[in-house]
């Protein structure tokens, strides 16, 4: 480290002792063994009045100091601060203002989710100092910083980018290579091949051990590339394009990267900047920032470089900093950098919820537990088999040989593959319909989503305020789209009359919003946007009225004035004053109301009028505001009152198009929904009316808590099961309701984007976000992100996400089906007793081409017609219940005894050898090929095909695999290979018999098994 | 017949978790009727601990902030913010809008004739009583032990009694000779405390509860206390636990403290958290209307009235009477006046009480006041079926 910047870390004074009035110890850094310094800082103290004696210990390095008992020791550690830094050249800190660095999080150890470090590796960077920034002042920061108000220089900059790193956050997940080969690899059914490979090896058949080894390779591979390519997708969607920041540098403006910002960096902020690191304002006019990403607060806060808070102010109350990822909506000012990166308040909740757990998938749990039934299972008759054959008199090794290939037989090895192909498969689907999926499992999640919770604001509505109402004395007005309603009928903005003009230009002008380059677009507030597009859209003209009745005066809103009021100068000489703001406050100072150009005293009966249009206003979801107006003698005039009331404006959060429909949807498809909002309940009684959350006129059942976390878990795991509402919650309760929801059972999804939001995300079965306003936490934690930010794709990602996963169970059902018969063939054989019907060679080349490719064809099968018409399954339910595995077993009987009838038929033909084995290898090889047309699903067949879409994937499946199987009887090679004979006219009809008969009766057999659907009910609804 | 006996009444005060929920349904009743008094709402509520559960079934013009009115209301109670907090209580609501039937027309604006098609929604018989024990015609017990209630609740606000919580139950034993009260047999109350460290000895509570509490409400009372009244204060010792906090309430639950404290029949459905059209509710306040008016007019000492309705009809299928033997008149002659003078349909009884505009005309808090000040008698709001002009009409 540059010795010249080690001698700029700040000294701390520590207050020892404070308890006796009228004296003090304090421990000054540097005193140690410094006779100067006690010499000079004694004297120094002594000529201070009020200084009755100062000690200073050159050993212990403390000073003691008596005072007269009316002073406050405070007074004197400021003047020892300021006289230790004039000597030290150091900043000097009291103690109470250093705060420890944060506690590392303890690391969890069953943590799932491989945590590397950041790319940068920013743990060989020196951590950044933490201070209460907020409660010094702006001077004293610089100081501290090391910065002046002109910024830092070329070198210093340099320097501490060195020393500090990059301005970036610490990103997660991303697998090596290695590790991704291994994970395909390290599965049961793998470890069981391996297995016999080392017995084919050690009992000398080498070809058989390559055919494994191959037969592992091939499966490994193809895991391995789609996982690689559905993680290359993940990847990209991470990275976000790095922004700029207007940094003031040798004191000059420019622009840097934000990845290159320092600690001491200047940050120029206006309207419209995203703040790039935390930062302390040094000045400021009339900032207001965004700060919804960090506190979930979506009202802009103001800010003011002059506050000076305590050590314990609130992150939302710090009017004197501004934090990385918030926006600034108004006002300008510049601030010193005083934590980037990691360090910054965003990078730390990002820590934190990096340590967070994500639960397992259901369904990975479920093919691991099954890949080790299955390796149980199999051994099992493998073992039967075995000593079945050593009872029977019949040779070891041969025995042993035999043995392997069942196991090699038993075991799907394409079931490892297929889940992941078909879960990848269904990202790239998903991402054409806009629906980004981050976390490969969360397509499976998708499917089995019971509860979906979302957000009010920004994702049901468009954040984006609108004026919907005018409630003036005796004329209630609605506006919608532009246009003005009166009792429903469409009325013009002109035949009104003479106050309405007047309300809409009182709008115009008490108003900051401007009309943006295009004429079209508003920049101001998003309040102030509605006012003026109202006042547009009753014709008034904005830049004409403005020129005409220029502003002499502006009065903001503020604590003690809860009003905003301009005066401006009309064309004849007078004044007047348009004032807007809190209805009731407003009504107050109101004496007068205004009807067709009279004016008229308010009445106590109008003033209720008002009061209470206020309240049912304010009732029915809407953000209320008073206008009013008064004439002026004088520009100077004294504060607003006396005023001549005119109305009241009602305004709300636009409601984004189609989510009533999409409520239905989600409802029909057993899904329930959730809406979480901060608003008050009435607001959200009406927004969830709209949305038809209850359904069908049911209930609307809603919990209305401003302090959820009071109410003990299981207490609100009780209430949250009928609940559809959530009102005044705030963010950091997301997570409680999502918990409470898991508690009950349900499989949760839950929409977020603020930076609050990431741990209810993270907890959530399926964290959903949307892309372009969700925050890059929120981004990076969820599983989902809805690209065009329509939360309409929900249903598309469920739909893929269910189909995905009954394409899963298609595929397993093909899988162990077919290798069910090849078990059934071979067991039958060893009880039978004579040479084995199949040697290891035709199972694998079974294994190889009847497995893979047309499992992997079924996991392409488009969603099923009622696939969003049923409940969504039970995230308990095994992926192969016993039911299941009945129906496997009937199925696969069928097939193996259509194949040994063939077997029977060719030994009463050409006796035992080679004959009868390539006609039986031949019709299982057939008939499992078909088996997959019956797997295609389990309420359709083959004989009411108009109620299943094409799978033309399957189509090329089968026909490659059956063209593969005819090269394998017509290629000689390859026929000695496999140890095949040619095959006859006649072989070739009852190999087509005994492989087609198979399905036309596993299809029949459909009819009679109870839709499985059916079986089930929804839980509640 | 035994004619000599003690009877005991109990009551409850505001703080109660069943008087919370009364009180909380009918401010319900009272926001929707200020705004829409053409409103139908049914309103029921379960308290424990800090959740509030509100059921509301409703068809109304008006927009209201549910929960936040409940708050409003459990605020009104003023429990110190560590034993219950309404503004941070969850309220958890079940809402339920339905649209407006016959019932909900503006009664005011009908002829008389028209008032037939305005049929009661369920099936009731209700009751009301009038005796001559107090001078507005209450049972004397139920009397003292809702006036017992409303002082502590009183001394509480006043701050007279700091360690009082707003819970507490009182009890008030009369003993009647030959029918009549003659003296206070007992007086009964249960004081929950509200924890503040040292708990008040009970030599100290009896002394403030008899100073602030029990002479006041006697200093009134047609009847004092003797040397043998007994006066019993917690005579398990203090209950520091009280509210919500300790016991859970429902809505409804009080209902001989709403009436006449079992000393005559009351029919079994709740009061509070119904609107005017609901006979269950109206019924009730017609038939103490008939009875006072009756024992008023000097024709009865006292006097039950039993209203029976029937889903479908607009008035009682059924009117009873009985005086008890103290009628000046024969109960049959007696009745034909009442049906001469006393229209029973919904209709009426919702149009003579003004029930609609009630909460209007009070500011918006009405209703909301009946469980702490009682449905009946004369203790603090003009009741209008406590008015008893139409006795002179019962002379003949």
């Amino acid at each position: 480290m540059p010795e010249h910047l080690e001698s700029k870390l700040p000294l701390y004074l520590a207050v020892k002792n404070n308890r006796l009035a009228g004296r003090g110890r304090i421990h000054i850094p540097g005193l140690y063994r410094n006779e100067r310094l006690r010499d000079e800082l004694q004297a120094h103290l002594l000529s201070l009045t009020g200084v009755t004696a100062a000690h200073a210990n050159t050993l212990t390095g403390n000073l003691l100091i008596e005072h007269t008992p009316g002073q406050e020791l405070k007074t004197f550690l400021r003047a020892i601060s300021l006289f230790l830094e004039g000597a030290s050249g150091r900043p000097v800190l009291l103690c109470t203002e250093k705060v420890d660095r944060p506690q590392k999080a303890a690391k969890a150890t069953a943590t799932k989710t491989t945590k590397t470090q950041s790319i940068d590796g920013s743990s060989s960077y020196q951590e950044q100092a933490l201070h209460f920034w907020h409660a010094l002042p702006s001077d004293r920061v610089l100081a501290i910083l090391d910065s002046t108000e002109n910024g830092l220089s070329a070198h210093a900059v340099a320097e501490r980018f060195a020393r500090f790193g990059p301005n970036t956050l610490t990103h997660y997940g991303g697998r090596s290579p290695l590790q991704r080969v291994l994970q395909q690899l390290a599965s049961v059914p793998v470890a069981m091949l391996a297995v016999s490979a080392a017995i084919s090896l050690a009992t000398g058949s080498v070809i058989d051990a390559l055919a494994i080894a191959i037969v592992v390779g091939i499966n490994a591979a193809i895991g391995y590339a789609t996982e690689k390519s559905s993680e290359k997708t993940i990847s990209t969607l991470g990275q976000l394009t790095p922004g700029k920041a207007t940094v003031i540098r040798s004191s000059e403006s420019g622009e840097v990267l934000l990845h290159d910002l320092v600690v001491g960096d200047i940050l120029a902020l206006s309207p419209g900047t995203c703040i790039a690191a935390d930062a302390r304002l040094i000045n400021d006019a009339r900032l207001s920032v965004d700060e919804s990403a960090l506190t979930g607060e979506s009202q802009p806060v103001t800010k003011n470089f002059a506050f000076q808070g305590q050590s314990d102010t609130a992150l939302g109350d710090r009017r004197n900093m501004v934090y990385r990822g918030t926006l600034v909506t108004g006002g300008n000012g510049r601030a010193v950098v005083v934590a980037t990166g990691r360090y910054t308040e965003i990078g730390k909740i990002q820590d934190l919820v990096g340590d967070a757990q994500a639960p397992e998938t259901p369904m990975q749990k479920q093919i691991d537990s099954m890949g080790v039934q299955l390796a149980v299972v199999s051994s099992g008759i493998c073992g039967l088999v075995f000593v079945v054959g050593l009872l029977r008199g019949r040779p070891l090794l041969e025995m042993l040989v035999s043995a392997i290939s069942l196991a090699v037989a038993a075991v799907p090895e394409g079931l490892p593959a297929v889940a992941t192909t078909t879960l990848s498969l269904g990202i790239k689907n998903m991402q054409r319909h806009n629906v980004l999926i981050r976390k490969l499992p969360a397509v499976e999640s998708l499917g089995s989503v019971q509860v979906i919770c979302l957000d009010k604001t920004g994702t049901l509505t468009l954040n984006k305020m609108s004026v919907v109402a005018l409630c003036r004395l005796g004329c209630d007005l609605q506006a919608k789209q532009g246009a003005f309603f009166q009792n429903q009928t469409r009325v013009e903005p002109d035949t009104v009359g003479a106050t309405f003009r007047r309300m809409m230009e009182v709008l115009a002008l008490c108003n900051e919003s401007k009309q943006g380059a295009l004429g079209h677009d508003l920049i101001g507030s998003p309040t102030e946007n509605a006012l003026l597009q109202l006042a547009i859209d009753a014709g008034v003209d904005i830049g004409n009225l403005r020129s005409q009745n220029p502003v002499v005066k502006t009065d903001y809103r503020a604590e003690d004035r809860p009003y905003m009021a301009t005066v401006h100068l009309t064309q004849n000489g007078c004044y007047w004053m348009a004032v807007k703001g809190s209805p009731l406050a407003l009504l107050d100072l109101c004496q007068w109301q205004e009807s067709d150009n009279t004016l008229q005293r308010l009445t106590e009966a109008d003033r209720d009028k008002i009061r209470t249009g206020n309240e049912r206003l304010g009732a029915d979801s809407l953000r209320v505001l008073g206008v009013a107006y008064r004439l002026l003698d004088s520009s100077d005039s004294e504060d607003a009152k006396d005023l001549v009331w005119l109305g009241l404006v009602g305004m709300e959060d636009v409601m984004r198009p189609g989510m009533a429909e999409l409520m239905r949807q989600f409802h029909e498809a057993g899904i329930a929904t959730v809406m979480i909002t901060g608003d008050q309940s009435a607001t959200a009684y009406s927004v969830g009316k709209r949305l038809g959350l209850n359904g069908e006129n049911g209930p609307l059942e809603m919990v209305d808590s401003l302090h959820l976390e009071k109410l003990s878990a299981s207490v609100l795991a009780g209430l949250v099961g009928a609940t559809s509402i959530f009102s005044r919650v705030s963010p950091a309760h997301k997570l409680r309701i999502v918990k409470a929801l898991q508690m009950n059972g349900k499989v949760v999804a839950m929409t977020g984007d603020g930076i609050n939001d990431g741990p209810a995300l993270k907890a959530a079965d399926v964290g959903v976000t949307l892309g372009e306003k969700g925050s890059d936490v929120a981004r990076s934690i969820a599983d989902v992100v809805l690209q065009n930010d329509d939360l309409s794709a929900m249903i598309t990602a469920i739909r893929q996400g269910r189909a995905i996963y009954d394409n899963v169970r298609k595929s397993l059902h093909f899988l162990l089906s077919t290798n069910l018969s090849e078990i059934q063939v071979m067991v039958v054989g060893a009880l039978i007793g004579g040479p084995e019907i199949l040697n290891p060679i035709h199972l694998l080349w079974i294994n190889l081409v009847t497995d893979i490719f047309p499992g992997l064809a079924l996991a392409m099968e488009p969603p099923e017609s009622d696939v969003l018409k049923r409940p969504p399954r039970d995230p308990n339910e095994a992926i192969v219940s016993p039911k299941d595995y009945a129906r496997l077993l009937r199925e696969s009987s069928v097939i193996s005894t259509g194949t040994l009838a063939v077997y029977g038929y060719s030994l009463a033909r050409y006796g035992m050898g080679p004959k009868a084995s390539t006609n039986a290898f031949m019709c299982l090889t057939l008939a499992q090929l078909l088996q997959a047309y019956r797997c295609r699903s389990n309420h359709t067949s083959i004989f009411n095909p108009e109620n299943r879409p094409p799978n033309r994937y399957l189509d090329a499946a089968i026909g490659f695999s059956l063209a593969l199987q005819a090269l394998a009887i017509a290629l000689p090679p390859l026929r000695g290979l496999l140890r095949l004979t040619p095959v006859g006219a006649l072989d070739l009809l009852a190999i087509m018999t005994g492989a087609c008969l198979p399905l036309a009766i596993n299809e029949a057999c459909k009819k009679f098994d109870v839709p499985h659907t059916l079986g089930r009910m929804p839980h509640d609804h | 017949m035994i004619t000599d006996f003690v009877f005991n009444s109990q009551s409850v005060t505001a703080g109660h978790p069943d008087r919370m929920c009364d009180i909380v349904s009918d401010a319900l009743i009272d926001a929707f009727l200020r705004q829409d008094p053409i409103t139908r709402i049914t309103a029921e509520c379960a308290l424990s601990k800090n959740v509030l559960f509100l059921a509301a079934r409703y068809a109304s013009d008006a927009v209201v902030d549910i929960p936040e009115t409940a708050r409003n209301a459990l605020q009104k109670i003023a429990y110190r913010l560590q034993d219950f907090n309404a503004a941070d209580c969850t309220v958890v609501t079940s809402l339920i809008e339905q649209s407006k039937s016959v019932r909900e027309t503006d009664v005011s604006a009908l002829e008389d004739d028209e008032m037939d098609h305005i049929t009661v929604s369920h099936q009731a018989t209700v009751f009301g009583y009038a005796c001559t024990h107090t001078p507005d015609l209450m049972p004397l017990p139920i009397a003292l032990a809702n006036a017992l209630a409303r002082q502590l609740f009183q001394a509480r606000k006043t701050g007279a009694l700091p360690y009082l919580s707003p819970d507490c139950t009182t009890q008030a034993g009369i003993e009647f000779a030959n029918g009549k009260p003659k003296r206070i047999h007992s007086i009964n109350l249960i004081i929950g405390c509200e924890d503040s460290g040292a708990a008040p000895t009970t030599v100290q509570m009896e002394e403030d509860l008899r100073h602030h509490v029990i002479f006041p409400v006697l200093a009134n009372a047609t009847i004092q206390s003797d040397n043998l009244t007994k006066i019993v204060i917690n005579p398990d010792g203090p209950f520091m636990r009280s509210g919500p906090r300790a016991h859970s309430g429902m809505t409804g639950r009080k209902g001989d403290s709403d009436t006449y404290g079992c000393f005559a029949r009351h029919s079994g459905s709740a009061l509070s958290g119904k609107s005017p059209s609901r006979i269950d509710r109206v019924g009730v306040y017609a038939a103490r209307h008939a009875a006072k008016n009756i024992v008023a007019a000097g024709l009865a000492d006292e006097c039950e009235v039993q209203l029976s309705y029937s889903i479908g009809y607009a008035g009682p299928v059924s009117v009873l009477l009985n005086t008890y033997g103290t009628g000046k008149l024969d109960d049959g002659a007696l009745r034909k006046r009442l049906l001469r003078h006393f229209d029973f349909r919904l209709g009426a009884i919702v149009r003579d009480f003004n029930l609609r505009r009630l909460p209007e005309l009070h500011h918006g808090s009405f209703y909301q006041q009946l469980p702490v000040f009682g449905h009946f008698g004369e203790q603090g709001l003009a009741l209008p079926w406590e008015n008893t002009q139409q006795a002179l009409l019962l002379q003949n």
